[in-house]
């Protein structure tokens, strides 16, 4: 197996982590609105692996959840009729593992780079609830006759919920996949062999 | 040469900074979070359930169910309909998810509720009701682009 396939292979499973992250959080932190990992497996996807991770990561994640999120879990709510809302979704965290793409660069194994994670995640976190909440307000509260504005208000506590989340995860799940990502990607054992002298 | 200690410090800081910021809005979430509903005794308080197919009526009564989620929990009781609903612990609250079948997101539509015609603010079990209230949920139609 050559040096190329073997880091591809690890990426790949990188990834892989990342997707079970996603899913096997959210599904343990269904009571608490808000305060999930799907946001911080989109964001390292994009700053750690970056390439068709960016896409692949968030968009595996959510296949998994949408489906089973609608049906099983909420017994009974029809695909179809999530299928405005998901769009806000999806597009929402494929908006986030970009803003990770943008920092990938600068992303080394280095407290300075969990710290960028964490603070980049502030403003991605309230731009992904304010994407996701015209969706919201566009599908549901606006053929009732409510405003973005009452919709907006109303967020604010999920919000802050959101923000916590971030605050918690990204830097404890950034730490742990940019040490896995230095082991496993950067190691010693993936550089070419030399040849002995 | 840098100390152990001193290549440590800003770790020490940036864990600190992110405690305390997670930790505040930790506790404004916390304290700003609706409170739990006193049991009072209420009267003349009717609720209606609305969809484009049917409607049912629960009117005039006196309860101590003075939640317009206890009270939809009573006429579901009494009128002998199903009411299914997920519980959340932060923010502390329940979603009601279907009423005597019609399931939020069948054919588009989602159960909101209005107490006097104000729109509600909050989960159902955390907004009181009051003698003389008209509760009314009601299984919403997205007009799409309307």
């Amino acid at each position: 197996m050559d040096v190329s396939h073997q880091r591809r292979m690890r990426a790949l499973q990188l990834a892989l982590g990342l997707v079970a992250l996603g899913v096997l959080g959210k599904l343990a932190l269904m009571q608490f609105a808000n305060f999930e990992t799907v946001f911080v497996a989109s964001l390292l996807a994009g700053s750690l692996l970056g390439r068709w991770y960016t896409v692949a990561v968030p968009l595996a994640i959510l296949l998994v959840l949408q489906p089973l999120y609608w049906t099983a879990l909420h017994g009974g709510f029809a695909l179809e009729a999530m299928a405005g809302i998901s769009f806000f979704v999806c597009t929402g965290y494929l908006f986030v593992s970009l803003g990770g793409r943008l920092v990938k660069p600068r992303i080394v194994l280095r407290l300075g780079s969990v710290a960028l994670l964490t603070t980049l995640s502030i403003p991605l976190t309230i731009a992904y609830d304010l994407w996701t909440d015209l969706g919201e307000w566009y599908f549901i509260a606006r053929p009732a006759g409510i405003s973005l504005f009452t919709v907006l208000q109303m967020q604010i506590p999920f919000t802050l919920i959101h923000l916590l989340s971030s605050l918690v995860f990204v830097p404890l799940f950034g730490s742990a996949f940019l040490l896995l990502k230095h082991h496993r990607l950067e190691s010693p054992s993936t550089e070419p062999l030399r040849a002995a002298d | 040469m840098e100390s152990k200690l001193s290549r440590a410090i800003p770790a020490i800081v940036f864990g600190l900074l992110v405690a305390s910021a997670a930790g505040s809005l930790l506790t404004y979430v916390l304290l700003t979070q609706h409170p739990a509903v006193e049991d009072r005794l209420v009267s003349n308080v009717t609720i209606t359930i609305r969809t484009p197919g049917w409607t049912l009526n629960y009117t005039g009564v006196a309860t101590s169910n003075n939640t317009v989620f206890g009270l939809l929990l009573e006429s579901a009781d009494r009128l002998d309909f199903e009411v299914r609903w997920l519980n959340y612990t932060l923010p502390e609250g329940v979603l009601v998810m279907s009423i005597n079948g019609a399931t939020n997101g069948g054919s588009g539509r989602f159960w909101q509720y209005w107490v006097d015609g104000v729109y509600g603010d909050r989960a159902a079990d955390k907004k009181e009701i009051f003698d003389g209230d008209l509760v009314e949920w009601t299984f919403e139609v997205p007009q799409g682009g309307g």
